[in-house]
């Protein structure tokens, strides 16, 4: 069943509204939470609480995309259940390497800790990797946006892990000093 | 700010680049030049930043993109000629790892070029190192025949250094036509399965699945091909099931010197999209002896009943590429008069 009509049985409230879309979206969003999370019960929690999700926001909202809006919620959902129950702790799926490498981005700033407004910063994040080259943001956000591991990126990309590293290095580098330049950081 | 919630802004980037990321790409050598009108649009509407040396209609814009390689522009005016094409270098800029190049090509004897024309993934800074980078048009004077470019590409070096540097470019792309053509009509219904081989010299596929698997599937056999012209350099060559999905094969031509390519979808008889989730391969490509490119799109499940599809197909093609030997060099820390 297309998207269309699926968003339009969640506008009549209508509960296979959840079948069609565990059918069509199921496995898809599993392995985003399982690369976040690294634990495939956690991941088919957090699928369900995707689809809880949809069912209360859906109305009023009517995504145009509903791959992509399942797909956020799926990434949001996914990294608050890795941050409440500690998985980090337990392994956590790509989680707990990719903050560690995101670290790199503030670390080492004197200014004291600020809150910075998140859409700004999405915004900023946003322009920094639209003016970036194909390659390098693909590679970017393959890691950070998807959770993928290294290797896995290396592998979908056809370089070798050791120059993905460093694409990444460099990257995350340069989105340090474009967050400066913007003053979000 | 803590590392959390970096990730968790990541996750807010426009979605479709995001999902764009994780399409399969087929890689192609040298730099990849692509068009930024999507950046432009982004960075336009974040502020001007002071200008420079370098006075050319472009520069605000060029500002806004690349801020520290538009600061370091410095002007070179050389210029180089062939097939009767002019290629002037205007401005270079070296910033770290980071470069800048700015030019015109202008057609002194004809009328090849155009607004749509292109570098063909040739432009090309010459320096002893690796490096990436992207392209745009900034501007095109069909009057003059001039078409303004900017360049700008990074290494993988920590300073690049002051020597003289070539600028080269061998391509030009002109003649860009963009089509949006109902394929549904060349599907002869209902469905059969299809005579099939094992894939020619696999070139490239999409979707998920090791070279070692993909280059064992089977394609629908191109001695059978219908050689439908659908429009200018490109052919439809049949569809068919093969193990229950829908394949359909086309064939570009000439791909090395037109970049001539395109992608299916399915929608419904209104003509709404629709959305083909797929595991496994999506699509896979060879090349034939005359170095035409075959494409077969592989629609593992049907999301409506085959006889309430139509098979839509967007597609891009261009002339045969221009050839000549541009190339420009100069030095890379010229002072500002």
């Amino acid at each position: 069943m297309e998207d269309e009509r699926i968003v339009g049985l969640f506008w009549q409230r209508d509960e296979s509204a959840l079948a069609c879309t565990q059918e069509r979206y199921g496995s898809y969003l599993t392995a985003i939470a399982r690369r976040i999370l690294g634990d495939v019960r956690d991941a088919e929690e957090s699928v369900s609480s995707t689809l809880e999700a949809a069912w209360q926001s859906i109305p009023p909202h009517r995504p145009a995309g509903l791959k992509l809006y399942l797909a956020k919620l799926t990434r949001r959902i996914s990294l608050d259940m890795c941050r409440k129950r500690s998985a980090l702790k337990r392994g956590g799926g790509q989680t707990a390497l990719a903050l560690e490498e995101l670290e790199e981005c503030i670390a080492g700033e004197d200014t004291p800790e600020k809150q910075t407004d998140r859409k700004l910063l999405a915004e900023g994040i946003q322009t920094f990797l639209a003016a970036q080259p194909e390659a390098e943001r693909r590679v970017f956000l393959l890691r950070y946006w998807h959770l993928y591991s290294v290797a896995e990126v290396a592998l979908r990309c056809g370089y070798t892990r050791s120059k993905t590293a460093s694409m990444l290095h460099r990257t995350r580098l340069r989105l340090k000093e474009a967050l400066l330049r913007e003053g979000l950081l | 700010m803590k590392s959390w919630e970096l990730l968790e802004a990541i996750g807010e980037v426009d979605a479709k680049m995001a999902l764009e990321a994780e399409k399969p790409k087929v890689r192609r050598r040298g730099v990849r030049l692509l068009a930024l009108a999507a950046a432009m649009v982004l960075v336009l509407a974040t502020g001007v930043t002071a200008l420079a040396a370098v006075s050319e209609p472009v520069n605000e814009m060029l500002y806004n993109i690349w801020p520290y390689a538009a600061q370091a522009l410095k002007p070179v005016n050389m210029s180089c000629e062939d097939q009767g094409i002019r290629m002037e270098v205007l401005s270079v800029a070296v910033q770290g790892q980071e470069t800048l190049v700015t030019l015109t090509m202008q057609d002194l004897t004809g009328d090849r070029l155009d607004e749509t024309v292109d570098l063909f993934d040739t432009g090309n800074l010459l320096l002893p190192y690796d490096g990436s980078g992207t392209c745009m048009l900034t501007g095109y004077d069909a009057a003059e025949k001039k078409a303004t470019f900017a360049v700008y590409m990074r290494f993988d070096t920590d300073r690049i250094g002051d020597a003289k540097a070539t600028f080269q470019v061998s391509k030009l792309l002109t003649g860009k036509r963009e089509c949006t053509v109902d394929l549904t009509p060349y599907l002869e219904l209902p469905l059969a399965q299809a005579e099939t081989i094992q894939v020619p010299k696999l070139r490239g596929w999409g979707g998920s699945g090791s070279h070692r698997e993909v280059a064992r599937m089977q394609v629908l056999d191109p001695a059978n091909s219908r050689e439908i012209e659908v429009t200018e350099g490109v052919t439809f060559a049949g569809a068919g099931l093969v193990d229950g999905a829908l394949h359909v094969q086309l064939r570009y031509a000439d791909i090395i010197n037109t970049d001539n390519h395109g992608v299916l979808y399915l929608t419904d008889r209104e003509g709404n999209i629709l959305d083909t989730v797929s595991d496994g391969v999506t699509g896979l490509s060879w090349f034939d002896d005359n170095r035409d490119s075959w494409q077969e799109h592989i629609f593992d499940s049907l999301p409506l009943p085959v006889e309430e599809l139509r098979l839509v197909g967007d597609f891009v093609t261009a002339d045969p590429a221009l050839e000549g030997n541009w190339q420009v060099t100069f030095p890379l820390q010229t002072e500002v008069e």
